[in-house]
């Protein structure tokens, strides 16, 4: 019942917001700023970093609501994958010896929003894969966090740990695999 | 292995661009190229991001970045607010905008109906045009008669009948009365032998005007009138059914 009184009150957010009400953005805030600000704030790990970056993210978000269509998407979903690319795209800025690579622009972006985590499932899903980041063995949970939430490729993060290449990869993956199940996919 | 089932396992990466540039690139054209097996799993991907993002235990941010936030968007909500000519102008504006719209919807859906439209109007404009040209060449031969007619006949119309015989007939008449409903009005050549000819149908403008042209050689070399007559719908025009005047060449 929580779940769809919250999946109505998001929807209320996008369309309020799409008529171009301030308010209602600050309304968004006082719901997912903490989310956002931690997710950017675990990136950054600075909190003055983290205060501009989350005014920035909701200024983009402010920016491009017009294209979020709220029948298809998750808000809260948007919303920390806005706040997340935030946060490493300032990363990737500070590291000269990273390139920017090949991606989809938003637009590509916003077209892959159609997911199941617009379902009111969304919740119990969100909740299953932080159950199974917990089961994760303490390698497995290290490289997800680093390209999670620190943005790192696995070749920094093979690096970083000073681990070959091929372990990085094998942990993530195998990690990957355990987090999909969670959420029911079909593992290959 | 296909393409697909190379990517398989790299969505979430390729999500968090956190694959080398080369795989980043590669995966970034597939998915452009419309594959119907990979778009799905990068929406998987990016929704499983999106959970395990969601996992980061949280943090409460400062009181001040509410204040700011408050600040930044109580501003942006400012800056639509119109002043009062703004205000007074919104509405008509509104109206240009949706008027534009819906011209623009209509021209943009309606494009098999507009080229009919445009054909038909196209066609009309030939027809007007190849009669202003008859009429012009008729009223300007040397050899057209004119015939004005009015006075002395049973019905009011006034007007002039013109007659070249190689290159038709004009007829220009004014003062018409209001033909019954469904009735039209119906021109005819009345040869010196045999039976009048009915040549053109038409019907005369609001103010009871009309000019009747029908080119080409005069259906009788001796022509001994023009005659106006009003017909009844689905008249068979063997003979005119009431005759309104009758002009003598």
């Amino acid at each position: 019942m929580r779940r769809s009184v919250n999946l109505e009150e998001d929807r209320e957010f996008v369309r309020r917001l799409k008529l171009r009400d301030g308010a209602a953005m600050v309304g968004l805030y006082d719901r997912y700023g903490a989310l956002m600000y931690s997710v950017i704030l675990r990136a950054v790990r600075d909190s003055g970093t983290a205060e501009d970056l989350v005014q920035e993210t909701l200024l983009r978000v402010w920016n491009r609501v017009q294209t979020f269509d709220e029948q298809r998407g998750s808000l809260p979903g948007w919303l920390v994958t806005v706040a997340r690319n935030r946060a490493f795209d300032y990363l990737r800025s500070t590291r000269p010896n990273v390139q920017s690579y090949g991606d989809l622009n938003e637009a590509e972006r916003m077209s892959l929003c159609g997911s199941s985590s617009a379902s009111e499932d969304r919740a119990l899903e969100r909740r299953a894969v932080a159950q199974a980041m917990e089961s994760l063995n303490p390698s497995q949970r290290e490289v997800i966090e680093l390209t999670h939430f620190e943005g790192l490729s696995q070749t920094e993060i093979a690096e970083r740990l000073n681990k070959p290449l091929g372990t990085v990869k094998g942990l993530v993956r195998s990690a990957l695999k355990v987090l999909r199940a969670a959420v029911g996919e079909e593992v290959a | 292995m296909s393409q697909c089932e190379e990517y398989r396992d790299l969505f979430e990466l390729w999500v968090l661009s956190a694959l080398e540039e080369e795989e980043q690139d590669a995966i970034t054209r597939h998915l452009r190229s419309g594959c119907e097996t990979c778009t799905p799993r990068a929406e998987r991907a990016l929704s499983l991001t999106a959970h395990i993002s969601e996992s980061v235990p949280l943090v409460q941010p400062p009181a001040r970045l509410r204040r700011k936030v408050e600040q930044t968007f109580a501003a942006a909500s400012e800056a639509p607010r119109r002043s009062a000519w703004q205000r007074f102008a919104f509405w008509p504006m509104a109206g240009l905008m949706a008027a534009s719209l819906a011209i623009a919807a209509y021209f943009f859906t309606s494009d098999s109906r507009l080229r009919s439209d445009l054909a038909a109007t196209q066609a009309r404009n030939a027809a007007i045009n190849a009669r202003l040209s008859s009429l012009a060449t008729i009223l300007q031969a040397p050899g057209t008669k004119e015939v004005t007619f009015g006075p002395n006949q049973p019905a009011t119309p006034r007007g002039s009948v013109f007659v070249h015989q190689r290159l038709g007939i004009v007829l220009i008449a004014g003062e018409l009365g209001t033909a019954p409903a469904g009735w039209t009005y119906e021109t005819w050549v009345v040869p010196q032998a045999g039976n009048p000819r009915p040549v053109e149908s038409w019907m005369p403008d609001p103010e009871g005007r009309a000019i009747s042209v029908i080119p080409g050689p005069a259906p009788s070399t001796a022509i001994k009138a023009v005659a106006v007559s009003l017909e009844p719908p689905g008249a068979t025009l063997e003979k005119p059914t009431r005759v309104l005047f009758a002009t003598p060449i």
